[in-house]
């Protein structure tokens, strides 16, 4: 009887991580179809493109990838930045890893690799106001954004052809608009807004100073753990 | 076969793994002090905005100012704001860049 009610309430987690990831998904899919159809200017077959949306699952990676393919660059280059690029999943899991302590190795494993810019600003939200965060909720909502983002990037692969510049139809403001959507969601759950919005301030003050020195990516990193630990100074 | 793409593919799989899993799977079995756990609470807020901003305001590496993107940007700020929705923020965003781009 235990046994029954533990997978009903399994399954109704689950259904409710679908249900929360609805509202992303019309996002992943318009970035997923600008991906393919980026990807599929630079060359790549459908399957490259079903490969890379499977396996690196990362719309700006795969973004500055077909960029970087385009321009004949190294793979080592290309790595490297994909590596740069992805340093702020370091810290973005790093932030959702208090709430995962009850889930086991390969739980973990699993809510590593699904996890996204997009699905972590909700599973943020869900850990800060549960104090964990369930793996079934995280299943549902993490599969759905994952086939979702797949699917697109194969479509837009194929129709690549048919859509000769997808910038004419403001596609490449998708994923710029889905981040002030999830930041502005991200703030309105915090306690202290007082201290969200000096972050932001600090945050935009300190990038904006460092891409006079190094590079956007490496001043992304560094306004963002500046401006954090400043965050923290100032929260009472 | 295209063995160029397919060692970016898998080089770039390995790297974006490793980023994503790692630190989840370090520090969830351990116990993290309150202000190191006060700054992980922060990070995302500093992290979405900055991307916003790299997003919309850089190009090659350096600042750069673009009307479209900057009203749209706008626009997307407020409907997130009034609505609270992540669809119509999004398309609100898209279309209004769209128009402009349309009509300059």
């Amino acid at each position: 009887m235990f046994d029954f009610f533990k997978k009903q309430r399994s399954d109704s987690l689950f259904l409710e991580g679908i249900k929360d990831c609805i509202p992303t998904v019309l996002a992943y899919i318009s970035i997923g179809i600008t991906c393919g159809v980026v990807s599929s200017t630079c060359n790549m077959s459908p399957m490259q493109v079903l490969a890379m949306s499977t396996f690196i699952y990362t719309g700006s990676s795969q973004f500055i990838i077909s960029s970087m393919i385009l321009s004949q660059s190294s793979i080592v280059n290309i790595v490297f930045t994909v590596f740069l690029m992805n340093l702020r999943y370091v810290l973005i899991s790093a932030s959702i890893a208090p709430y995962l302590k009850k889930n086991s190795f390969f739980k973990n494993l699993i809510s590593g690799f699904l996890l996204t810019d997009e699905t972590f600003a909700l599973e943020t939200s869900r850990g800060q106001s549960k104090g964990h965060i369930e793996y079934n909720w995280m299943l549902g909502l993490s599969l759905i954004a994952y086939l979702n983002w797949i699917a697109a990037n194969f479509i837009g692969s194929i129709l690549g052809n048919l859509i000769y510049d997808y910038k004419t139809l403001g596609l490449d403001f998708a994923l710029p608009a889905m981040f002030v959507g999830l930041l502005i969601s991200s703030i309105k759950s915090q306690k202290n807004k007082r201290t969200s919005l000096s972050v932001i301030i600090f945050t935009i003050v300190i990038f904006f100073i460092s891409i006079s020195f190094i590079s956007v990516n490496s001043s992304v990193l560094i306004s963002a753990i500046l401006a954090s630990a400043l965050g923290v100074v100032i929260d009472k | 076969m295209n063995f160029y793409i397919w060692k970016i593919i898998i080089g770039a799989s390995i790297i974006t793994i490793l980023c994503k899993t790692l630190p989840i799977l370090i520090l969830s079995k351990i116990n993290l002090n309150k202000k190191l756990l006060k700054f992980l609470n922060i990070i995302p807020i500093a992290i979405l905005c900055v991307l916003v901003i790299s997003e919309i305001f850089t190009l090659n590496n350096n600042f750069c100012f673009k009307l479209p993107e900057t009203t749209a940007l706008i626009v997307s700020i407020i409907t997130a704001l009034k609505k609270d929705n992540l669809l119509l923020t999004v398309l609100s965003g898209v279309v209004t860049l769209a128009l402009l781009r349309f009509i300059f």
